[in-house]
């Protein structure tokens, strides 16, 4: 349900309060538009539903935005997110906020618990904020429970990569075009930084592409290396990459750069071990971030075990995975323990036991065998996970 | 026993030479489907960006014990491989005995993960601290969706809530609705009776659709039960007047899975509206852990679970079949565990 709608005790009576605020300084049309949905209240699942999906608008901007502060500490509840501390020289300060005051909206939208879920301030404050920074908050104050409508400027996020893609192929881009731009751990690949992510659709042609990447500095660890690459894709092809990504941040690295893209390689040979890690320069295609040969072992794997294609959610889960390559190693057996394969195979431990042992070993297991295994299998508490990374195991030893 | 093995280098190389033959990894290989919908591409991209990455603030130490749902048993063991990652010196030990046994395990052992493939009531959360466990803390980290499929030739258009609770419950009616009454009136379908297909009381899905979708009304009976989401689906296949509730990641030939009417407009099956929040049948997937508990082993299953409702573990539930919980959802748990961020 819309927590623009759903209000309940405490804070329809803070609400009325508000609107009468609103009213009082002539924005009645604006807190009615925002605080009442049009839609019949709909229950008839049974449950939460959220449909305010504003929540999830996260890269879908046409540009990454930048991250403001207030500067506060602070306790989400549900009558709001209340003050803890203030940091000095901060926004908060500048607006003389003092520890518990309680932010009750952020442009009209609660921030807090809602429903038993989070509007979190931080999220709140960048997604509302205009360009220069300002937002409108209801403020109640502590001492003596007033409520206020204030305008703050916010304080810009410091911690920006910024630069520019080049490319020198004459290329009449299409509007579909896909940008991504990953700014990526060298050390620990598996430490995804916050906000070091940015995907777009391209509405330009011009050969020289500013970008900004508004990262999150508490994910940045001054000891690990760090670099970041782009693709452009289009039509289910990757038609320009950076070859060369570039390092940034740390370890004496700029957070200026110029990231030059060129075509992709036209051709992808056969490397033997794939699986072991694609080379560098391979191609990518279709989905950003993810080369044309881990593309083929991803489906061909679906293919193999779960009869299907993979759905576009999977696909992207694949983009966004950090060390895809070594990652799709272990595909075989997450998807032969999934529940999926379960129910194809027919639903049943000795019919499922029979189907792994077949694809593992290459063979119908005995009777005994099968009675050892399941045996094994109640032993690891019915894991389907740990069975077969036992039978992988042995299997392994055997060659 | 500990279960703390992870596919080592060597034994993904291994494990390559063993599977090799059976992927076809070489070139000639037909390339991909290559999606051609960036629009879609980049939304769902979208949607998943804004799931917090996870960020270790302190070193944890010791062995965590995750104890239930066997239906999550699979995730669980990614989430144990990427939470060592971070955490080296951690020992995950992962038991599946049943969500009904989670429960049972948390009152025996205050420091355990429980892990149930379905919401947890208050009540429930009220029992847990009548047996002794102090600060029993719910936490939502991933959704299962439920489809209502029917043969592809079928015409409905949508579903309700009301609808779906006429059919497959005798709350309004002891008489089984027809096709008509659910908006498909012209057809050789129109004046027949629904039929039910299910699958068995004992399952997941029947469980959870009787206790939260129709909040304990008496369910229908005389429908057909089979035991699998793939069984369900081959029946509804064969028989254009039948109707079947399982889940979303299932998939079969001849059948599709309708949109459901909710928020006054028909909400597509889709990906997107799924993981929005919009689609509204999806089953909430839980770990508890107790808050009061403060000792490393404690420690180490609270940081399990903040691992738990961050981005690679998000993904990793998408990998195993179900979806990401909702960002709200996900962010209170956050702040559960944590609280008091710089804002």
């Amino acid at each position: 349900m819309s927590r623009r709608w759903l209000l309940s005790g405490d804070r329809i009576a803070v609400f009325v309060m508000a609107i009468a605020i609103a009213l009082a300084n002539g924005a009645l049309a604006i807190a009615q538009s925002r605080f009442v949905d049009s839609g019949a209240r709909d229950r008839d699942f049974g449950f939460s539903q959220w449909q305010d999906t504003s929540e999830w608008a996260g890269g879908m901007t046409s540009a990454q935005v930048p991250e403001w502060k207030l500067g506060v500490q602070a306790d989400n509840t549900e009558t709001g997110v209340v003050i803890r501390s203030v940091t000095p020289g901060s926004a908060a300060s500048r607006m003389r906020f003092e520890p518990g005051d309680i932010i009750i909206t952020v442009n009209g939208f609660q921030v807090g618990i809602v429903n038993d879920g989070l509007y979190d301030l931080r999220e709140e404050l960048t997604r509302r904020a205009d360009k220069e920074g300002f937002v409108s908050l209801i403020v109640q104050d502590h001492i003596n429970r007033s409520l206020h409508k204030v305008q703050v400027r916010l304080d810009g996020s410091q911690s920006a990569l910024r630069g520019e893609l080049i490319y020198r192929e004459r290329f009449t881009l299409s509007p579909d075009a896909i940008v991504a731009i990953n700014l990526e751990n060298v050390s620990r690949p598996f430490a995804v930084v916050r906000n070091g992510q940015v995907l777009y659709r391209l509405n330009s042609s011009a050969p020289t592409i500013p970008f900004e990447i508004n990262y999150d500095p508490a994910y940045i660890t001054p000891q690990d290396i760090y670099q970041v690459r782009a693709t452009i894709s289009s039509g289910g092809r990757t038609i320009l990459e950076t070859r060369q990504p570039a390092r940034v941040l740390t370890q004496g690295n700029p957070n200026q750069v110029k990231l030059l893209l060129s075509a992709p390689a036209t051709t992808v040979g056969n490397t033997g071990n794939a699986l072991a890690g694609a080379p560098p320069q391979v191609i990518t295609a279709g989905y950003p971030n993810l080369n044309t040969l881990l593309q083929q072992q991803v489906a061909q794997v679906y293919r193999q075990y779960l009869e299907r294609e993979p759905f576009p959610l999977e696909w992207v889960t694949w983009t966004m995975t950090p060390g895809a390559s070594d990652r799709i190693a272990s595909l075989p057996l997450e998807l032969m323990a999934s529940q999926e394969y379960f129910d194809k195979v027919g639903n049943s431990n000795p019919l499922w036991f029979a189907s792994i042992f077949q694809s593992i070993l290459g063979k119908r297991p005995s009777q005994r065998e099968v009675a050892e295994w399941m045996r094994r299998f109640a032993e690891v508490g019915n894991s389907r996970t740990e069975l077969l990374r036992q039978l992988y195991t042995q299997a392994s030893a055997k060659r | 026993m500990a279960r703390t093995s992870v596919l080592s280098v060597s034994s993904v190389a291994l494990l390559c030479a063993i599977l090799a033959p059976m992927t076809c990894l070489n070139a000639q290989v037909p390339a991909a489907q290559a999606p051609n919908n960036s629009a879609g591409i980049a939304e769902l991209y979208g949607m998943l960006q804004a799931i917090e990455p996870y960020r270790k603030t302190t070193e944890v130490s010791g062995k965590v014990r995750v104890v239930g749902s066997t239906a999550m048993d699979t995730v669980a063991h990614m989430w144990s491989t990427g939470f060592k990652q971070f955490h080296k010196n951690v020992a995950i030990e992962i038991t599946a005995a049943g969500s009904a046994d989670a429960l049972k395990q948390i009152v025996g052992d205050r420091k355990v993960v429980a892990m149930l493939s379905r919401p947890v009531k208050d009540d429930e959360i009220e029992e847990l601290k009548k047996a002794g466990v102090q600060q029993p803390t719910r936490f939502i980290v991933a959704r299962e969706a439920l489809g209502v499929w029917v043969h592809s030739s079928n015409p409905l258009p949508s579903i309700s809530g009301d609808q779906l609770r006429a059919i497959f419950t005798k709350e309004s009616s002891a008489e089984i609705p027809t096709w008509s009454t659910l908006g498909v009136t012209t057809g050789p379908i129109a004046n027949k009776p629904v039929k039910i297909v299910l699958r068995p009381e004992t399952s997941g899905t029947h469980a959870f659709l009787k206790e939260f979708v129709f909040a304990g009304a008496p369910m229908r009976e005389g429908g057909q039960i089979l035991q699998s989401n793939a069984e369900v689906l081959s029946a509804v296949s064969t028989d254009p007047e039948m109707i079947t509730v399982c889940g979303l990641r299932a998939s079969g030939k001849s059948v599709r899975s309708v949109p459901l009417f909710a928020g006054g407009k028909p909400v597509a099956s889709d990906d997107q509206a799924v993981l929005s929040g919009q689609y509204p049948l999806t089953r909430y997937l839980t770990l508890i852990v107790d808050m009061s508990q403060t000792d490393a082993q404690a420690k180490a299953s609270q940081e399990f679970v903040h691992f738990a409702l961050c981005q690679t573990a998000q993904l990793d539930a998408i990998r195993a079949g179900f979806f990401p919980a909702e960002l709200p959802k996900l962010r209170a748990g956050l702040d559960q565990l944590q609280g008091n961020q710089l804002r």
